[in-house]
């Protein structure tokens, strides 16, 4: 679904039609809000969100595009300016907007709807449309102006020269701390999706073999050739999944492959520092290709049989924890909800991308809407299927699998009377029943989200291909895919974790600047995977799950990234002297600073030590204290060590928190002071590459 | 024979769409047009030999890899 309304025709009928719409999304709407109890269809939340996708980019995007930013269709963009056939291509539109979103979309938009389910599936679908149409797309659309417009710069860069040299490293160093923080929650999710499952982990396991083998077949055999390779990759890819069955069956091979959370940490830890040191060639880009067309096929699949199937919503509208109880993640709804889905409502790291390779391949600047703004509006859909995917299975299956064994227990039994007792009825047959279906022995908190969406997805999925029987296939399968680009994006943000290191180490020993240098390469690369490993193995081994403490921080930093992103397109309007449109990208940065840091503060101070990182601190240091003093050793749950490495870490939790939160409001100061200047001059202040008017075969 | 030329010209377009979709494929990957390049090699400079594909891909690959990219979340 690209949105491209067509604007020819009378004016008439652009009325009647954009009516039309309008009338039909705000039904769809009218029906999910009012729905009373009974469990609504999917399809209703399709089309709400198909047609404020299509009002959005149709007025909204059409209104930034003409004047706000008044894209100029005549003027030369770095593309046709620098065109070298290679980093700078005047791409067609359809082409660039494949690049861009499969550019953007990654784990991130199937996970945080996945968390917010628990609070019912009403609020965080109104977050993601509203959030997407407001801010996300805004965001990118204006960052992807604002690139183009400057040679293709990138954000840091961008930052530098609109609000002067200090925010750009401040940026850049938040980049840096939210790269850390995602590569750990990412590895987590894989992780937790793979504890003791033989299946699983020969699945994974194999897309390395698999890789290195396309990576040997592009460099030598037939060099170059990315779609045989592809196709290849993919049917051993399928065969891997088929026989995992095989093996986890088998008893000789199952236990080679079965691992506890703590031993699969240690593996991706060790496997995340090789691959990031081997060749681009023989792992990372071969495995890339892999993820990312499974990636694209995988997303129509899903959006295709959803239209098909069209399932009914199990999960109620509204849970009764908006009030921040729930188990799955502690917290009220604002500020929590909005930090828990980032990515499809709006994602900060998205404005990485959009000053990274697209700029430079933009045929023609009035493009930026298309691939800016529609592609923004492609990455919520995802999100959005995300979300239904959740909320199609029992709740109290979801139940089960997303909360920690600390407050369900750990047997059928017990599970299935602790989530039964909060409302969502479910039977230890069916926990049984389910985690059978989906060729696992367990699906007991199983949280992180993929193994969730990965259930949903095969009860969706099943329905249109192969039945009951392929139940399990399609579970692994879409465990297959989570992992695989998650491995993927570890490794190449290892990589670039590396190289922002060495450049700043390289400031103070020259040395380590060196990219050449193996030395260097070995210890940027260990310190980098270092840091992501620390906070991957205290989240696996945290009693209370893990996720209910990094993916605040991750949804924190990623925000705050957007907060500061949309405050650099503060700046440029105010230098623009397009001040009476600066609202476009003040109200959404006012809305996330309100989020975050609401959210940071929470998460500091709140008393409560489900929510304060704190608290837990002082919480947990009581114990050690009353249990030293007392000489007495705890009867159950964590150990007095456990205890203080608990302790540990959520002092430094609170204090990166603290250092996410500094870092966004300086970044806003220099902001508010750059808008303070722009202001004082009455001629625009831009620092754009001159206009240039496009050659005659651009134009 | 109007049958035939349907069909021909039905194939025709099912050759342009696919190479079409190959096109963008490979831009998801990182790798642009290598024809597109060429003409851009001859147009512009005329006495400079261009890269082959391999060595075209090779270089692709590099930019896209070599410098550390960041993936999304």
């Amino acid at each position: 679904m690209t949105p491209n309304p067509s604007t020819h025709g009378s004016p008439l009928r652009s009325f009647l039609i954009w009516g039309a719409v309008a009338i039909i999304g705000a039904w769809a709407l009218g029906v999910i809000a009012l729905q009373r109890g009974e469990p609504i269809n999917a399809v209703w939340l399709i089309v709400a969100a198909i047609c404020v996708y299509l009002i959005g980019y149709r007025f909204y995007s059409k209104f930034i595009a003409e004047k706000v930013l008044e894209l100029d269709a005549s003027r030369m963009t770095p593309a046709w300016r620098h065109n070298d056939g290679l980093d700078y291509v005047p791409t067609d539109k359809y082409v660039l907007f494949g690049h861009h979103f499969a550019a953007i979309a990654g784990a991130g938009p199937l996970v945080g709807p996945v968390l917010a389910a628990q609070m019912g599936y009403l609020p965080g679908m109104l977050w993601i449309l509203a959030g997407v149409v407001f801010a996300g797309a805004v965001q990118d659309f204006v960052v992807l102006f604002i690139s183009t417009r400057r040679d293709g710069k990138s954000l840091g860069d961008l930052i530098k020269t609109e609000m002067g040299p200090v925010a750009g490293v401040i940026a850049l160093f938040g980049a840096f701390m939210i790269m850390v923080i995602i590569l750990a929650v990412l590895a987590m999710i894989v992780v937790k999706a793979l504890i003791h499952s033989p299946w699983g982990v020969f699945t994974v396991a194999a897309t390395v073999p698999i890789a290195l083998f396309m990576g040997i077949y592009l460099r030598f055999i037939r060099p170059g050739r990315i779609g045989e390779v592809s196709v290849i990759g993919f049917v051993l890819l399928m065969l891997a999944i088929v026989y995992g069955q095989d093996v986890a069956a088998s008893p000789t091979l199952a236990p080679w492959f079965d691992y506890s959370g703590v031993g699969l940490t240690w593996i991706l830890i060790i496997y995340g520092a090789v691959a990031a040191m081997l060749p681009v060639w023989l792992l990372l880009a071969p495995r890339d290709y892999l993820s990312t067309f499974l990636k694209i096929g995988f997303i129509v699949l899903l959006a295709g049989s959803i239209v098909i199937v069209a399932p009914q919503m199990q999960m109620p509208a509204l849970t009764r924890y908006i009030d921040g109880t729930g188990p799955v993640w502690s917290g009220s709804l604002f500020p929590f909800l909005f930090i828990t889905i980032a990515c499809g409502a709006v994602s900060g790291f998205h404005a990485l991308i959009s000053s990274g390779t697209t700029p430079k391949l933009l045929e023609n600047e009035t493009q930026a809407r298309l691939i800016g703004y529609g592609g923004m509006l492609m990455e919520s859909a995802v999100a959005s299927m995300a979300m239904i995917a959740a909320c199609v299975i029992e709740p109290g299956v979801y139940f089960a699998m997303n909360s920690p064994a600390a407050l369900i227990g750990t047997t059928p039994e017990q599970v299935a009377q602790v989530v039964s007792s909060w409302g969502f009825a479910v039977t230890p047959e069916v926990l049984l029943a389910t985690a059978k279906d989906v060729g696992e022995t367990t699906i007991i908190s199983r949280a992180g989200g993929a193994p969730t969406l990965a259930v949903g997805m095969a009860h969706i999925l099943h329905q249109l291909f192969g039945g009951e029987g392929m139940m399990a296939f399609w579970y692994h399968f879409a465990i297959l895919f989570e992992a695989l680009f998650i491995l993927t994006a570890v490794d190449a943000g290892t990589r670039a974790g590396r190289f922002m290191l060495q450049d700043l180490l390289g400031t103070f020993v020259p040395s380590m600047g060196r990219t050449d240098s193996l030395p260097a390469n070995v210890i940027s690369t260990c310190l980098c995977v270092a840091a992501w490993g620390f906070f991957l193995y205290q989240g696996v081994v945290d009693p209370l799950g893990g996720i209910n403490t990094l993916w605040p921080l991750f949804g924190i930093a990623n925000q705050m990234l957007a907060a500061l992103a949309l405050t650099l397109g503060t700046v440029v309007l105010f230098r623009m002297k397009k001040d009476r449109y600066a609202w476009v990208t003040v109200v959404p940065t006012v809305w996330l600073l309100a989020c975050t840091l609401t959210a940071g503060w929470m998460k500091l101070f709140s008393a409560d030590p489900r929510v304060g990182f704190v608290a837990t601190a002082r919480k947990f240091s009581a114990e050690v204290a009353r249990h030293q003093a007392e000489g007495t050793l705890p009867e159950k749950g964590p150990t007095i060590e456990q205890m203080q490495q608990i302790v540990f870490n959520n002092y430094l939790d609170a204090a990166l928190c603290a250092v996410f939160m500094l870092v966004v409001v300086s970044g806003v100061i220099f902001g508010i002071k750059a808008v303070l200047h722009a202001r004082s001059h009455n001629k625009p202040s831009v620092r754009e590459t001159p206009y240039q008017p496009l050659p005659a075969t651009g134009a | 024979m109007p049958g035939l030329v349907t069909l021909s010209s039905l194939a025709h377009a099912a050759q342009e769409s696919g190479s079409y979709l190959a096109r963008a494929a490979r831009m998801m990957v990182g790798v642009p047009d290598y024809g597109q390049y060429l003409a851009h090699m001859r147009r512009e400079h005329p006495q400079e030999a261009p890269l082959n594909y391999e060595e075209f891909f090779k270089n692709r690959m590099q930019a896209r890899y070599g410098g550390g990219r960041a993936g999304c979340c």
